[in-house]
């Protein structure tokens, strides 16, 4: 009875995430699956810095602390499980994109770790050459032609329409697989780990950002094309977006000595 | 003006191309002093000294300029380039200075050159001791480096972002007033 209670929650829950996510960000433009749209930005900003207050006065110190605390094999035994654990969210997005080396490779990881690397602590499948391919809903959905989606942002961090749901559901897969394992502690752990491996992605943003809204969402966009792509995007799309503001500096330079000719042209002689 | 003169003179205008090192062995050059500065450790300036040859020479710093900045390139005049130009060769050899800061066996490892419409891109990655894969991949414009790409996200394509919402809400002087600070804090 529990186990289907457990596979109700596994089954339904995505589906009502989706379906409301859906019909929340009822339209999609065409274009670029992967280009920023952010209409909401004035209400998003002030979710980041209510968000981001937080972060910086309790999650982000924990998180230093539990890093400082925990023994390296430790904390990398932590990670390794958790991810794991999520890794079964990669095969099943793998089969849905008719992706299937993915699904298996993926599998094959899954197994791998879950047996010779004890339960998931070890990292066994990578140094076998099993790829973990970090497929997910929301590219599942942008395979299907959801493409362009409002973006938000939600505590835990950066999202759009599309992408939500499968976030929140790759967030919630330890909790039915572990079922009455994931205790609050459990849950604790599972957070701290996955803040404690953002930390030298949020210090060096700390460290460069001058708008820390503006670079986070674009980190996110960009980073979340980079795994859609399985780390090796069209390198002529940042050429051609490069190129496109080469021009506009250009235009902008004719346009000036255009029109600095044209008042010199009409000054008195 | 004799054939002689003319010939030296295109020579000379092609000088840049036709003596350029190729991208992959420019990026080549940069990973081996990048490794020397994290060998040397020491002091921040100590690695500015080590990287600013090679950074200098093998990045576009006024193409970088004019895409962070944008249509604002025109706007902000002569001086105004100059100044944006500087801080951010600056900026650039500081913050290498201040990522690649200990050596802990860390590796570069090429990965070929890929031609790209309107420029090369030179992959690479870096192999940290615990297994752990950053790729980089560096993209050149007329034999320069002027895009850094690390584990898909572009250098280039966020300070043009951030740099432009700045500019949006502050204005150019802020902005050359947060690049100091940054600057200064990086040091």
């Amino acid at each position: 009875m529990k186990n289907c209670d457990s596979f109700k929650r596994l089954i339904l829950l995505p589906l009502v995430l989706v379906f409301t996510g859906l019909m929340g960000g009822c339209a999609t433009l065409e274009g670029d699956p992967w280009a920023v749209y952010d209409p909401l930005e004035p209400t998003n900003r002030k979710f980041h810095t209510a968000i981001d207050a937080v972060d910086r006065r309790v999650i982000a110190p924990v998180a230093r602390g539990y890093k400082t605390i925990m023994p390296d094999w430790a904390e990398r035994g932590v990670t390794n499980f958790f991810r794991n654990v999520r890794r079964i969210d990669s095969v099943a997005n793998s089969l849905l994109q008719g992706k299937a080396k993915n699904a298996g490779e993926d599998f094959a990881g899954l197994l791998v770790n879950t047996t010779l690397g004890l339960g998931g602590l070890l990292e066994v499948g990578g140094r076998m050459g099993l790829k973990h391919h970090d497929e997910d809903f929301g590219q599942t959905l942008a395979v299907w032609g959801v493409t362009r989606t409002r973006y938000i942002y939600l505590p835990s961090g950066p999202a759009t329409i599309r992408d939500a749901p499968g976030t929140a559901f790759k967030s919630w897969i330890p909790s039915v697989i572990l079922s009455g394992g994931y205790t609050f502690w459990v849950g604790a752990m599972d957070l701290l780990s996955v803040r404690a491996d953002a930390l030298p992605l949020s210090d060096a943003r700390d460290q460069t950002a001058l708008d820390a809204y503006v670079f986070t969402r674009d980190a996110w966009y960009q980073r979340r094309k980079f795994v859609a792509f399985d780390g090796d995007p069209p390198v002529d799309d940042l050429f051609e977006e490069f190129e496109e503001d080469f021009e506009a500096v250009l235009d902008a330079e004719t346009e000036a000595s255009d029109s600095s000719g044209d008042s010199s042209g009409n000054s008195p002689q | 003006m004799n054939l002689r003169t003319l010939l030296l003179l295109a020579l000379f205008s092609l000088a840049p191309w036709v003596w350029a090192a190729e991208p992959a062995a420019q990026i080549d050059a940069l990973h081996e002093v990048l490794i020397k500065a994290m060998k040397h450790g020491g002091t921040a300036s100590e690695r500015v000294g080590i990287v600013e040859k090679v950074v200098v020479d093998n990045f576009d710093f006024e193409s970088i300029a004019k895409v962070s900045v944008g249509r604002e390139w025109q706007k902000i005049g002569a001086d105004g380039q100059k100044k944006i130009v500087d801080l951010l060769r600056q900026l650039s050899l500081a913050t290498y200075a201040d990522r690649f800061d200990s050596f802990e066996n860390q590796k570069f490892v090429s990965e070929g050159e890929v031609k790209g419409k309107s420029g090369t891109v030179v992959k690479s990655h870096i192999l940290r001791s615990n297994g752990e894969k950053v790729s980089l991949h560096y993209y050149f414009r007329n034999g320069r480096i002027f895009n850094v790409v690390a584990d898909g996200v572009s250098d280039l394509a966020l300070r043009r972002a951030d740099y432009g919402s700045i500019l949006r809400r502050e204005g150019f002087p802020a902005l050359l007033a947060h690049i100091e600070r940054n600057i200064e804090e990086l040091r």
